[in-house]
């Protein structure tokens, strides 16, 4: 059947050769047409199985909430020149907008880097917990500086030192509300010092000081003041891989424009949109590139083998073919490739060509023998072409046995690459025949002939008919070094850090690194969605609870309950009260002066106190801003600020005196104004909400909200990554994001790894079996593939390498192809019989020694990725091939020399 | 002298095979009780902790405890930071303060208090001083016996009672049945039964003036991952400790 079907595509190549190409072409211009809308997305979630309901609520998420996709902009720099930066940059980001289909469309929905500056100047009080409240309502009494003093230190030692509640530091919340209280009393102290000095202080800096102290500082900056962090919100879902690139270059072209007028202001971006945008460009860059350069070299290896120029460029064409008609057939099947996925046309390149070298090694050699051109197509295909089918439909198979996978990039890979292989191996079998025929033709009707030159690897030969001698010690030595990297291939860990796998120096990767230092927060976060607000405010305090989860972005920050509305707003009705028996400031007077010193004393105590408790609790934020404001005990010679202050005023009692009413006079009317701007709050309902806030937390059609879960720690890290889990999965069992993500696409893709491996050998064994009919033969042809993929992992573990969510699929991958070796040698070997080792290894061993050459070529290309996780999926393939070519001389040709019972 | 004979008798009690293969749960946890509640104790202890930003300190200190764990004072040795800052819990850990050296000022902390971590490490104050807690605030039920390293254990379940203010929703124990000394312990939080915060490794256990004591306490917090560990330097059983050292003013001095 497979003899008749191969020698009738051979009398078809010869006698209707143009109409075999015409057609071919025809089809491979649809193809690039359909190739056309062949998609390429970095998402890591579009590997998740489509019915996994985690992808399905990330998704779903999403699709409802476009903040929960923001494009993280970094900025760097002096603190009032990012400040300034991102008051420019934001309204130009807002504008941003592209065609599409005619269309003008506005890509960025907001831009958010400070807190709702009107709201919070409305309803700051009512946004403090009761409980701050009360301890902090005597402030708000007098707001003349010896009362104000006072009651600072009180709510202090309320809050922070005295408390009622132990965790105020050694909970994350807590301790930021700390630290921002202190930069808060830092700022105020500063500019109170500031009129003990000659220079004239501005007005802006006075306000600024009393806003700090009552609001704190709405910027989304960072502990050391150094980065502003500014969300812009897309207007279009983040699976929208061509809008998301167009967005995040538009904001680099702005921050670039904007940056010209602060050159020391660095900038840059991050998050889930700007991340995939990096490794989108990356990738494709490097795919074309590496493609055309693996095509390249195996154009010259295929020169330099057959001393010849126009058949490896016919080979080259016929690869080209099969790597089109691939595409179209990736196009209309799956419709985008994946970060699994996209380095199919690469893998192609290095397997793809095994086909024709067989095809136009056997066709060299016929000639080579006088044949004609008829005689050497059909004597081709008959003698490799059973090799071909039969390893090209292995190797084909077992990629498509990937398909049982459970993650969508191990499925998408063995539809790809399995149809890719089949495909190559059509084109090949098709078109390379008619080629050489033309070609033959067109030489005979000049009247010349083509000289082929086989490529004569001689040595293979001689080493082959070498082992066969020497087979005990040969078979010896091959069982020992397959023991001695079995051995190691147990020792192969799998690197669970993500961090490794993606493209090195990649700018999203360093500003995500520089964010999470600065921020002390990993920018990768987990999103709950409820429909209640009831349900939002049980799943936020659970949250609170847990000590990795750094922050918690909820609705309900801005919108207490009813009950605690009403509990403060009679406490804001007393500070209300208050401020209104003390419209004027009372004048300092010297005692008022004793009076404050005593008070700064009070509070250098207060400051130390917490420094000691943060000390204890190990904060170390918190005990390093303890140190701005009093001496660090570790470091000789350490400033302690607040004493500063107090012996400066001490130095002149006078001049301290008129400073201080000074400061006094200055901030006393806008102090108590913006307090009680504070103290008549319209009741807070999500209707009232400015829209600033509800559309960070609330759905596209306002029907359900969603709060976002920031983790501490670096999610990078396996062991921070499943503790984060564990809490989440006690927080709510819908929670989503990428986080919950990573951790099930590593355990599905390792199963899947697994499951594929097993699936793809047990094929390859049916497979075999049913090309043979005959255990012995079928064993011969797997052992050393087995050998081959053991020396392969414990080559890995010897040169320092480990296993990685990507480079996994490589074993079931290296299965389907090293098995081709040895399958194209039995075939040989049941042709020529024993004893015929050199004549074996000479011809077809050559031919699969240049197949692996070329297949090396092509997955070694891969190892120039930027991408490291594609990178060292070329590395481990690279090694794969070369042992199991080797393994496949090293066993075979001492069992060829032994082999007695094949008849010839 | 009594108390030494209590002790040697309570040993051997403890260490005959016949009786402790009928006991139950709540006999095992009593003799626990015992065996980690000594009458009076006078350590000098070394904590190591987590920071933040993932480094390593160390604390060493003083722990004076009498009445089996109802009174317990440490008092800060090193870092010189701290030398002199002390804690002092009472009535197991109900009622806490803390006294800051260098301002000579002493903080009262609330009763909840004895919830919360202490010192940033990965003990609660309840953990550290809440003596016959396993008793008074949990109901034990006795598992089935398991091996811990080689170590033949009971295994007993501790749920909290009603009522009870224990921080912990359950408790599973593994203890030694040759000595009462808990080797293992995982902690469920009080919310989710299910959800297990942190599991304590108790090693090296000598025995000292007749009482098996672990001389190495390692804390894991299986949430964060964070560890707290903590070694006896040195302990005296037979220390006669003054009333007036579990007082303010005795936190002070």
């Amino acid at each position: 059947m497979r003899e008749k079907l191969l020698r009738n595509l051979a009398r078809l190549a010869y006698r209707y050769p143009w109409w075999i190409l015409g057609i071919a072409g025809i089809v491979t211009i649809l193809s690039i047409l359909i190739s056309q809308n062949l998609e390429l997305s970095m998402r890591w979630s579009d590997l998740m199985p489509e019915n996994d309901p985690r992808s399905i609520e990330f998704n779903r998420v999403l699709e409802k909430y476009k903040s929960a996709s923001s494009i993280m902009i970094v900025l760097k720099g002096d603190e009032q020149h990012i400040k300034a930066f991102a008051e420019e940059a934001a309204l130009s980001i807002t504008e941003i907008s592209a065609s599409f289909n005619g269309e003008e469309e506005e890509l960025i929905k907001r831009v958010t880097y400070k807190e709702d500056e009107d709201f919070l100047r409305r309803n700051g009080l009512m946004l403090t917990k009761t409980k701050d409240l009360e301890n902090s309502k005597d402030m708000f009494s007098d707001v003349s500086l010896l009362p104000l003093m006072t009651h600072i230190n009180d709510n202090l030692e309320r809050t922070y030192i005295y408390s009622d509640d132990e965790e105020k530091l050694s909970n994350r919340e807590k301790s930021d509300n700390a630290i921002h209280y202190l930069d808060g009393l830092k700022y105020w102290l500063q500019t109170m010092e500031s009129y003990t000095e000659d220079t004239e202080v501005s007005r802006d800096r006075v306000l600024s000081a009393a806003d700090r102290l009552l609001i704190g500082d709405l910027h989304f900056i960072s502990y050391d003041h150094s980065m502003l962090m500014m969300l812009a919100q897309p207007s279009f879902p983040v699976t929208d891989a061509e809008r998301g690139k167009i967005a995040c270059d538009s904001i680099e072209a702005i921050l670039a424009d904007v940056g010209q007028k602060y050159p020391g202001v660095e900038t840059g971006l991050t998050g889930m949109l700007a991340l995939a945008r990096d490794e989108l460009v990356a990738v494709q860059s490097d795919m074309n590139y590496l493609s055309f350069v693996a095509l390249f070299l195996i154009l010259v290896l295929f020169i330099v083998s057959f001393r010849m120029w126009v058949a490896p460029l016919f080979a080259v064409a016929v690869l080209i073919v099969g790597v089109v008609w691939t595409m179209a057939f990736a196009t209309l099947t799956v419709g985008t490739l994946n970060i699994m996925t996209a380095m199919f046309a690469v893998i192609l390149v290095g397997l793809g060509i095994d086909f024709s070298v067989h095809i136009i090694s056997g066709f060299a050699e016929n000639r080579g023998k006088g044949m004609n051109i008829l005689k050497s197509a059909e004597q081709t295909l008959l003698k490799a072409g059973p090799g071909i089918t039969t390893g090209g439909l292995t190797t084909g198979i077992a990629f498509l046995t990937l398909m049982i996978s459970d993650s969508r990039g191990m499925h998408d890979f063995g539809l790809i690459a399995g149809g890719g292989v089949i495909i190559c191996m059509v084109a090949a079998l098709m078109l390379l025949p008619p080629f050489l025929v033309i070609r033959e033709r067109r030489q005979e009707r000049r009247g010349r002939s083509t000289t082929y030159h086989p490529p004569e690897f001689r040595f293979i030969g001689a080493v082959a008919e070498t082992f066969a001698r020497g087979r005990v010690v040969v078979l010896a030595v091959m069982i020992l070094l397959t023991g001695f990297f079995a051995y190691h291939t147990f020792q192969l860990a799998f690197d669970y850090d993500m961090l490794n796998i993606e493209p090195k120096d990649m700018a999203s990767v360093i500003w995500y690194d520089s964010l999470m230092a600065a921020y002390d927060m990993s920018p990768d976060y987990a999103l709950v969605t409820s429909s209640s607000l009831d349900s939002m405010r049980i799943i936020a305090h659970r949250a609170k609870d847990f000590p990795n989860i750094a922050w918690v972005d909820a609705i309900t920050e801005y919108l207490p309950t009813n009950q605690d509305q009403a509990e403060r707003g009679e406490i804001i009705a007393e500070i209300r009260t208050e401020l209104e028996k003390h419209p004027t400031a009372t004048e300092i007077s010297t005692s008022d002066l004793d009076a404050i010193l005593d008070e700064l004393h009070r509070l250098w105590m207060n400051v130390v106190e917490m420094s000691d408790m943060a000390f204890q609790a190990g904060q170390d934020r918190l005990e390093g801003k303890t140190y701005e404001l009093s001496a660090n005990p570790e470091i000789a010679g350490s400033p302690d600020y607040i004493q500063g202050i107090i012996e400066k005023l001490k130095e002149d009692p006078t001049a301290a005196l008129n400073a201080l009413n000074r400061f006094q006079e200055d901030y006393f009317i806008y102090f108590r104004k913006t307090a009680l701007g504070m103290t008549a709050p319209e009741p807070i309902s999500l209707e009232t909400l400015p829209e600033s806030i509800t559309s960070r937390y609330l759905s596209d059609d306002g029907e359900t909200y969603l709060v976002s879960l920031f983790p501490e720690q670096d999610l990078w890290n396996m062991d921070n990554l499943e503790a984060f889990d564990r809490q989440l999965r006690s927080i709510s069992p819908r929670a989503t994001g990428t986080p919950p993500l990573f951790l099930a696409m590593i355990e599905i893709i390792g199963n899947d790894g697994k499951r594929a491996t097993i699936l793809a050998f047990i094929t390859i064994l049916v497979l075999l079996f049913l090309d043979f009919r005959r255990i012995d033969l079928t064993l011969m042809a797997v052992i050393p593939l087995v050998a081959g993929t053991l020396w392969m992992a414990g080559l890995l573990h010897l040169t320092g390498q480990k296993l990685n969510v990507v480079n996994i699929e490589a074993i079931p991958l290296i299965l389907g192809i090293g098995i081709d070796y040895g399958v194209h040698l039995i075939h040989r070997f049941r042709i020529e019989g024993r004893d015929r080792v050199k004549v074996i290894f000479s011809s077809t061993g050559k031919a699969i020694m240049l197949s692996a050459l070329t297949t090396m070529i092509g997955f070694g290309s891969l190892s120039f990725m930027t991408h490291r996780g594609m990178a060292s999926m070329g590395v481990l393939l690279f090694i794969g091939v070369g042992t199991c070519f080797l393994t496949a001389l090293g066993l075979l040709a001492p069992v060829f020399g032994k082999e007695r019972t094949v008849n010839r | 002298m009594r108390q030494k004979t209590a002790i040697i008798f309570f040993t051997l009690w403890a260490l005959s095979p016949t009786l402790a293969q009928e006991l139950t749960g709540d006999q095992i946890i009593e003799r626990v009780d015992e065996i980690m509640n000594p009458q009076q104790m006078q350590a000098e202890m070394t904590m190591i902790i987590e920071t933040s930003s993932g480094e390593l300190r160390e604390f060493v200190y003083q722990s004076y405890s009498k009445n089996h764990g109802e009174k317990n004072l440490m008092r800060y040795l090193k870092p010189s930071k701290l030398r002199g800052n002390g804690t002092l819990m009472l009535n197991y850990s109900d009622d806490i303060w803390a006294y800051f050296h260098k301002t000579k000022r002493v903080r009262k902390l609330a009763e909840h208090a004895k919830r919360q971590k202490m010192e940033g490490s990965d003990f609660s104050y309840e953990d550290m001083g809440s003596g016959n807690a396993f008793v008074m605030d949990y109901a034990a039920e006795r598992l089935e016996d398991e091996k811990v390293e080689g170590i033949d254990c009971y295994v007993v379940e501790l749920t909290r009672k009603e009522n009870s203010d224990a921080g912990y929703s359950r408790l599973i124990m593994w203890v030694d049945k040759s000595n009462f000394v808990p080797l293992m312990l995982d902690y469920y939080d009080l919310k989710d039964a299910e959800l297990k915060l942190k599991y304590l490794t108790m090693s090296d256990v000598e025995v000292i003036q007749g009482i098996p004591t672990p001389k190495r306490m390692v804390m894991t917090n299986t949430l964060d991952n964070s560890q707290t560990m903590m070694e006896i330097n040195s302990v005296n059983y037979e220390v006669d400790l003054d009333d007036n050292l579990f007082t303010e003013r005795g936190l002070r001095e």
